[in-house]
């Protein structure tokens, strides 16, 4: 029995062992190939992007970037909820997971303030294209060029950090196959009451909580003359004009609207467009390409028309700016590779091939181009919604935090669980503790 | 005599229906999400049906090539292996000394008792403080930092489960073994394991499904497809302006048929492994 072991060396050997296996991941981990080294001409650029029609026709192009240059161009794809998440938890570990990514323009001031992009202008020479709308350079300068500017941001030069690549401006749609485009609010809620009827709604409401209602209602906001902030940071919402916009919107026009607008979100609200359920309601391009004017789907194609957002009481009709930009992270080690495929994407050529794979173009000459009007019969309207200049969302790193309060608000007045007034008080009262703790005027 | 005959006509009438109700409210979403992952994207605009009208593969071929899931389901394959082999191995380590050899009876106690903790701490509690040593460690965005946690929170039901399986096991084998020459490793590899089998098939299985469903740290811990693993993919298919039903159903159909492959396979192991040892303390 010379070999055999006591339990003493056996409790410590397995004490051993365990140990061994608990060091297992930093064993590996060093081990690992690390990250990758610097290279003026990576084999691969990897993208950040959002998983649905606003990312699709990118995917459709890549293939076409490889062929020219030999770089692949890899998609990695997440929903819009957990992609902010994604970015600003790699933006904070300065991660090199990825050479670009893209974001919806209100993240540009969370991530400008981060400091968290490499800028495009200073570091890689882009420039201002004549052919594309001013307020796409501006939605992508940070600090913003005008308009209220964050106090911890003042006396900063501006810089180019993102480059729109998909064009999307909040547009108004309408079953023209009914009636002609209602040129005022006024004439939507009779337009609504007209054409309401059993199983066909007179207007979709876009309610669900945060940022779905409050993209929807910001448009009527601005149109009736209210606002989240003035040009002080002063908090607008529980003016008068606010007030009658969102009753408008979650008194009036929800009479015509289908059951249950404050569970209702994009897809629910194209679909109902699609099969035929809906006269009107608010629309963004990418709802356009994917679904209404999709052919395998749509029972209205042909039907539709677009517009820009109709005029309210203030005598403005205000689209709003959902501009989805490419950018490059601090973090990246190819920075370089990575703003050649950005001025590739803007080429006029590749942007056209772009728009043939369903992408949503900026270029003017694109969206103005008569042999294009008919496969995409919003283009007209988008152009003419960049010529109006759209809104943007404020311009602050507190965008989330006012989003979720102004949006939960919304979402009980459409549920009908507070009055307009009181959930824009509320609101109100939230975002202004919210400001407040953040630095800015209250 | 007849009145008797009645009520027991009407009770097994009323057994009957009522297993019936309770089986087709478990069938049925089981039986949507294959009718749905069957229909294409046109037919899902159109009225809802009850069966496909012109069934399709499409969004099973979608889904693994077209979306590049197949990628991520070898990821949760190649996570879910090592998962259990590390779990396994280092729970066969815990778990030998505290059944077969002499040890105080408070450190038996303790360390299950250690292990049940574990179980207990929801994983929320340690999801920040696990991302700050991945990242310390740089194993942000690959499948080793997945392996680490999920060996770590199965831990408890390899352990227990195992204590149960070895503890079954007349030690006089073992002796029997020892008292031929050979050595406590050569006892434990040559006569110990082949008897523990079944117990290890059976906590392999849960532990294969339960690291197989996990989806938190999944998402938190990993940014690409060179580790993502399957759940995180198919949340990506909710998309913003639209939810895409039939792929999500067919990655619903693929995720749920490894696991259920896994228990139709292991599941005699598994009862046993569920049972044992919960009658007996050794």
């Amino acid at each position: 029995m010379k070999n055999r072991l006591t339990r003493r060396d056996f409790v410590i050997q397995a004490a051993i062992t365990g140990a061994s296996f608990s060091s297992l991941p930093a064993i590996l981990a060093a081990c690992g190939t690390g990250t990758a080294t610097p290279s003026s001409k990576p084999s691969k650029l990897v993208v950040a992007a959002v998983q649905g029609n606003e990312d699709g026709p990118l995917k459709k192009v890549v293939g076409n970037y490889k062929s020219q240059t030999g770089i692949e161009v890899q998609v990695v794809e997440f929903p819009y909820a957990d992609l902010f998440t994604k970015l600003v938890t790699t933006f904070q570990a300065n991660d090199s997971s990825f050479d670009l990514c893209m974001m919806d323009d209100p993240w540009m001031p969370k991530f400008g303030t981060m400091g968290a992009l490499q800028p495009l202008d200073s570091n890689f020479g882009f420039t201002r294209d004549s052919d594309i709308p001013t307020v796409v350079y501006d939605v992508g300068t940070w600090p913003p060029p005008h308009g209220p500017v964050p106090p911890s941001e003042q006396g900063k030069s501006p810089h180019l950090y993102g480059i729109t690549i998909v064009g999307n401006v909040e547009m108004f749609m309408y079953r023209s196959d009914k009636s002609a485009a209602p040129a005022s609010w006024d004439e939507v809620l009779s337009n609504a009451a007209k054409y309401n009827a059993a199983s066909f709604y007179g207007y979709v409401i876009r309610g669900k909580a945060t940022n779905p209602v409050s993209s929807d209602s910001l448009p009527i906001l601005w149109s009736f003359g209210g606002n989240i902030f003035d040009d002080t940071w002063k908090v607008q919402l529980d003016s008068s004009d606010s007030i009658t916009a969102v009753d408008f919107l979650t008194r009036k026009l929800k009479k015509y609207a289908e059951p249950g607008p404050e569970n209702t979100d994009a897809a629910d609200r194209s679909r109902l467009m699609a099969i035929g359920q809906a006269y009107q309601s608010t629309v963004w391009p990418g709802e356009i390409t994917g679904i209404v004017e999709d052919p395998s789907v749509s029972q209205v194609k042909g039907k539709v028309a677009y517009i820009p957002i109709p005029q309210g009481p203030s005598g403005k009709g205000l689209g709003m700016m959902g501009n989805w930009l490419l950018g490059i992270p601090k973090g990246s080690k190819n920075g370089a590779a990575a703003a050649d495929f950005i001025k590739w994407m803007l080429k006029t050529d590749n942007m056209r091939n772009y728009v043939a794979q369903g992408g949503i173009p900026i270029r003017n000459s694109i969206l103005n181009d008569a042999s294009l009007a008919s496969a995409n019969p919003y283009f007209k309207a988008l152009a003419a919604s960049f010529a109006a200049v759209p809104n943007w969302r404020p311009r602050t790193d507190q965008w989330g935090a006012v989003e979720t309060s102004y949006g939960t608000a919304m979402n009980a007045a459409v549920a009908g669980q507070l009055t307009p007034q009181a959930a824009m008080q509320k609101a109100a009262s939230e975002i202004r503790t919210v400001m407040k703790n953040a630095g800015y005027p209250s | 005599m007849r009145s008797r005959q009645a009520a027991i006509a009407i009770r097994l009438i009323l057994i009957v229906a009522g297993l019936g109700v309770a089986g087709f409210l478990y069938a049925f979403p089981l039986y949507w999400l294959i009718a749905t992952s069957l229909k294409s994207k046109a037919e899902l605009y159109q009225s809802i049906t009850l069966f496909p009208r012109h069934p399709t593969l499409q969004p099973y071929y979608s889904v693994l090539f077209e979306r590049g899931f197949w990628v991520l389901l070898k990821n949760s394959v190649l996570v879910c292996a090592a998962t259990v082999l590390v779990t396994l191995a280092v729970g066969l380590v815990i778990t030998y000394p505290i059944t077969r050899l002499t040890v105080p009876p408070s450190l038996r106690v303790g360390v299950l008792n250690w292990a049940l903790s574990l179980r207990f701490l929801p994983p929320v509690a340690v999801v920040v403080p696990y991302f700050a040593i991945v990242r310390t460690l740089q194993i942000y965005n690959q499948p080793i930092a997945l392996i680490g946690i999920y060996s770590l929170f199965n831990l408890p039901f390899a352990i227990w489960m195992l204590k149960g399986f070895l503890a079954e096991i007349p030690l006089e084998l073992e002796e029997a073994a020892l008292v031929d020459g050979a050595n406590r490793w050569t006892s434990f590899r040559r006569v110990l394991l082949p008897l523990a089998g079944p117990g290890l098939m059976a906590a392999a299985t849960i532990v294969f499904t339960f690291a197989w469903s996990e989806f938190l740290f999944a998402l938190i811990l990993t940014a690409t497809p060179n580790s993502q693993t399957f759940p995180v993919g198919v949340q990506g298919l909710v998309t913003q302006f639209e939810i895409i039903w039939n792929d999500m159903a067919a990655a619903g159909v693929i995720a749920m048929t490894v696991p259920l492959l896994l228990m139709v396979i292991g599941r005699r192991y598994m009862v046993a492994g569920l049972t044992f040892g919960v009658i007996r303390e050794k």
